[in-house]
């Protein structure tokens, strides 16, 4: 038997990557035969992406990506070197985490509501912080400032935990950030959470509204991970797929070890997940437009 | 003036030319300002700085009292087939796998050494196999072609 | 006493018959992964993490600790042995390791540096276990402007480092920093330098620049024509240091761990600063300064005592605050949440015997390591006996394959050839190439806290005076700078009166 492989278009150690490590082992299970997981990054994801586009297009090769790749890269990249759109074909959503807007406990603003009040009544005063520019977690921040109609100035990390740092000493008031990697801060004081992004609370935050409940509804920003085959893979093969990951992600224990890591699991059908990505795809669209952010 | 350290004056005229050609790419860049500095600020800065560290080492090196420094003569050979080796290395592994590229790249390479007969390096090149099989793709569960794929 | 108490609790974990065998596999790996260039601790980590989900968590982040520590100490036996530095903390080792080896002294340089590990690895666990409180304020006091206060210590630290002329080193330096900014811009999105590959748009891989500068040029230049080798080693007496070499080691090693300790604990860029740290240290200090470069005891003991320290102390923000400081540091927190362990101050309390248990098999790793390697030195020190013919063949292909597993990138081997190229014509114009890689480390960290400072400050370029830590840090890079400089000024003003 072959080994079929999940292209991860990040190196190893990110929330991708552990996603696509989970659903790979659980598959092998399954399967009975092997599932690995082969790490590509590069090009902000393009790369990974591209060289499933171009495998044979038999099931064996499968992308395991994440949201940014497959729509905020179009509007980032002038050359991609595959179309998001027609090259790959979505399979299911694996996973997504949301995010946290929080603030340094020395902020005087006790919920979303009131920290747009304070921000927009002292313009050019707020700062926040986040990971570079054109990745989801700024992008869900910029949504969230179109949104409330809030203006801060956005001061870019390479990773979440390093700008985290910086909002606990006190040096920059607000933070957009994943929940795992802020969650110990949250729960020991050093961070006050207003905020979660996704459409229901978070189990591990369960105190803390959704941005809808706290008056910003339309900031709802998901990390989200999913399956995509090169074009061309026959239905039955998408639909098989599709079906095996949501029975080894429906256990128990599937679910506890990825809520464990802030994600949850979120199987969909090839159609659903088809009409989610276009959904996501325009509503980064138009954020990303707004920021009048230059092609690369 | 006339110039004494040749090996100075090489590096210094590299230094000069890669600096200009950073800072002036960089130009292509925003630049922005010092309080406010866009992508080509810093690139732009250092390739200036690079430039005039190049020009200082290249003008020094004709300073009297230095000591005459020619280039050396440079073995092409060497260079060319251990590097040239890699690059096959490179070349056949994605399409025709770890073992052909391996057995290649050792084979050519060994053109490089003395007293290194092509049947020597043979069996050095499957000896290496087998240890690359089983330490990268045995035992530390890395993906990579083994054999060529059809 | 408190402090025993803990440390009692921590043995009885780390001690059990299970978690001992554990520490040996991590050990294991963590040293076969670090000798090979390339591949690390962070991809094997990663490989092994979804693993440990099945077992008790304790175990499981001792065998993820031991691969870490234990690839640090893997990393230093290819730079001693064939000048491959497997990873940034290792590069310097390469400078005098290598050069010991050369003189035939490669199993002194191996129990120099597992000695010196050891040490460090021990002081900076028991600084650790006392200290780990108070000193997780430490990295709160480094925001960006320290942080570029620092680097540019760093930088300057770079030029003390190299032997040859100041004004080389100074272009060195500024070459790496360019080099490191290859890549996208993170306050713009804008990709520099990059356009013609998309494969750039992260940058140049490290090992694949560390690989090619050091390893590749090493290798054509032992294959010029009469420079062939029988065998890298020559004749050599013994396996062990000498009386000389180990009273020599003691103070490098002792400022090395001093110096690795405190940078292990700041996120982001202390760890890589902390070998070269201990070099330019000793550089300005040993009295046996004159003989760095050529294999001497200092310029390896103290860097490697240096790294290992700081590879034990980079734990203290992950345990204490739940903030990791780079990206090993960030999957051991995946390891712990995995387990429904949530790395805060809290933890201390809430699970004692798990965060003692870590900290004592931490002490414990360090010794497995030296107890494994110390005999092993001797089979380490036979692969050299192989033919040199034989040898270089291996070499190439293990850098090779080890460069690609990085990020399964073919690109990357092209990266390393091209940087190996760099690398033999610095080597033909006596240029040292060690600053070169410190600016391309720390190029794009500096350029990001400069610029994020500013963000913060709103363009007040007072901020980088604004706290006490980032004057003292500026001052003692300017004293050094005017240390380095005042002898080459000199210099040149002896060469003008030579002309009249």
């Amino acid at each position: 038997m072959r080994t079929v492989k999940l292209v991860v278009p990040n190196p190893p150690g990110g929330g991708t990557d552990l996603v696509a490590r989970i659903v790979a082992e659980r598959l092998s299970a399954l399967w009975g035969h092997t599932a690995i997981v082969e790490n590509k990054p590069g090009g902000g994801g393009n790369i990974g992406a591209q060289s499933v586009a171009r495998a044979k297009p038999d099931g064996y090769t499968l992308f395991a990506g994440y949201g940014g790749v497959m729509t905020v890269n179009q509007y980032l990249y002038k050359n991609l070197g595959f179309d998001p759109a027609k090259d790959l074909r979505p399979i299911t959503l694996s996973a997504s985490a949301a995010y946290v807007v929080a603030v340094h406990p020395g902020v005087p603003a006790k919920s979303l509501s009131e920290l747009v009040a304070l921000v927009k009544a002292s313009p050019g005063k707020f700062s926040w912080a986040s990971t570079a520019v054109g990745t989801q977690d700024h992008i869900g921040g910029e949504l969230l400032q179109y949104v409330t109609g809030m203006k801060m100035t956005h001061v870019p990390y390479k990773g979440g935990a390093e700008g985290l740092l910086d909002v606990v000493a006190g040096r920059i008031p607000v933070n957009y950030v994943t929940i795992p990697t802020s969650i110990a801060q949250v729960q020991q004081g050093g961070l006050r959470a207003l905020a979660v992004t996704g459409a229901e609370r978070s189990a591990l935050l369960p105190e803390v509204p959704t941005v809808a409940e706290a008056g910003a509804p339309g900031a709802e920003n998901l990390t989200w991970f999913g399956l995509w085959a090169p074009a061309g893979t026959p239905d039955a093969i998408v639909k098989q797929i599709s079906e095996d990951v949501r029975k080894v992600l429906a256990p128990a224990d599937a679910r506890e070890q990825l809520s464990k890591g802030g994600f949850s699991p979120q199987p969909m059908t090839p159609d659903e997940f088809g009409a989610f990505v276009l959904k996501e795809r325009e509503k980064y669209g138009r954020i990303v437009g707004s920021l009048g952010l230059e092609k690369q | 003036m006339q110039i004494r350290d040749h090996k100075d004056f090489a590096l210094g005229s590299a230094c000069l030319a890669i600096g200009a050609v950073f800072a002036l790419t960089a130009t292509s860049y925003n630049l922005g300002t010092a309080s406010k500095m866009g992508p080509g600020y810093f690139p732009f800065v250092l390739g200036t700085l690079l430039a005039i560290a190049g020009a200082v080492i290249a003008v020094r090196s004709a300073a009297g009292g230095k000591a005459l420094r020619r280039l050396e003569r440079v073995d092409l050979k060497a260079g060319l087939l251990v590097l040239g080796s890699i690059c096959l290395f490179a070349v056949l592994f994605d399409d025709i796998g770890l073992v052909l590229a391996i057995v290649g790249a050792v084979l050519l390479s060994s053109r490089a050494a003395p007293d290194y007969s092509l049947k020597q390096a043979l069996a050095a090149g499957l000896v290496l196999c087998v240890l690359c099989v089983v330490i990268f793709a045995w035992a530390l569960g890395l993906q990579m072609p083994i054999w060529p794929s059809f | 006493m408190d402090l025993i108490n803990n440390l009692l609790l921590g043995f009885s974990v780390s001690l059990t018959a299970a978690n001992l065998l554990y520490a040996l596999i991590g050990c294991v790996v963590g040293t076969l992964v670090g000798v090979l260039p390339g591949v690390g601790a962070l991809a094997t980590i990663a490989m092994l993490l979804p693993i440990t989900y099945g077992m008790a968590p304790a175990s499981g982040l001792i065998m993820l600790a031991g691969i870490y520590y234990g690839a640090q100490y893997g990393g230093s036996i290819s730079a001693i042995l064939v000048n491959l530095p497997g990873e940034t903390s290792s590069v310097v080792t390469t400078i005098d390791g290598h050069q010991m080896a050369k003189r035939g002294r490669a199993g002194a340089a191996l129990a120099i540096s597992a000695l010196g590990s050891f040490f460090a690895g021990t002081v900076a666990t028991l600084a650790i276990a006392a200290f780990a409180g108070p000193m997780s304020n430490f990295a709160f006091h480094f925001g960006p402007a320290e942080n570029f206060a620092l680097m540019t210590v760093g930088l300057v630290g770079a030029v003390v480092i190299s032997s040859g002329a100041l004004s080389k080193a100074v272009a060195m330096v500024i070459l790496g920093l360019l080099l490191g900014l290859v890549g996208t811009d993170i306050n713009t999105g804008t990709s520099r330098f990059a356009s013609a590959f998309p494969e750039l748009t992260e940058g140049f891989s490290v090992v694949a620049v560390a690989v090619g500068l050091f390893g590749l040029p090493e290798i054509i230049s032992n294959l010029e024509r009469g420079n062939l080798p029988e065998r890298i080693l020559v004749p050599f007496r013994s396996l062990w240091p000498s009386r000389t070499e180990m009273r020599r080691m003691v103070a490098p090693m002792v400022r090395g761990t001093a110096i690795g300790s405190l940078l292990g604990m700041l996120p982001g860029g202390g760890a890589a600063l902390a070998s070269f740290a201990s070099y330019a240290c000793e550089k300005k200090v040993s009295r046996y300064a004159p003989e760095m470069g050529k294999g001497a005891v200092e310029g390896l003991a103290g860097p490697e005592s240096a790294n290992n320290a700081a590879a034990q102390t980079s734990f203290i923000p992950l345990l204490t605050l739940g903030i990791p400081s780079n990206a090993v540091m960030a999957l051991m927190m995946g390891a712990m949440i995995l387990h429904s362990i949530q790395p805060s101050p809290l933890i201390i309390t809430k699970e004692p015997a798990l965060f003692w248990g870590l900290i004592t098999s931490m002490w414990v790793g360090n010794l497995i390591l030296v107890v494994l390697n110390l005999p092993l030195i001797g089979i380490w020190v036979m692969f050299l006996k192989v033919p040199y013919k034989y040898l270089f063949g291996a070499i190439l292909v293990f850098c090779s394959i080890g460069v690609y597993s990085v990020s399964s990138s073919v690109f990357d081997i092209y990266v390393m050839v091209f940087f190996g190229l760099v690398g033999y014509v610095l080597l033909k114009l006596d240029c040292e190439p060690a600053p070169l890689l410190l600016g391309f480390v720390l190029g794009p960290m500096m350029e990001e806290n400069f610029r994020r400072s500013l963000l913060i400050s709103g363009g007040d370029y007072g901020v980088f005076v604004g706290s006490a830590i980032s004057i003292v840090l500026l001052a003692v890079a300017v004293i050094l700078a005017v240390i380095v400089a005042v002898p080459a000024i000199r210099g040149i003003r002896q060469e003008a009166f030579q002309e009249e």
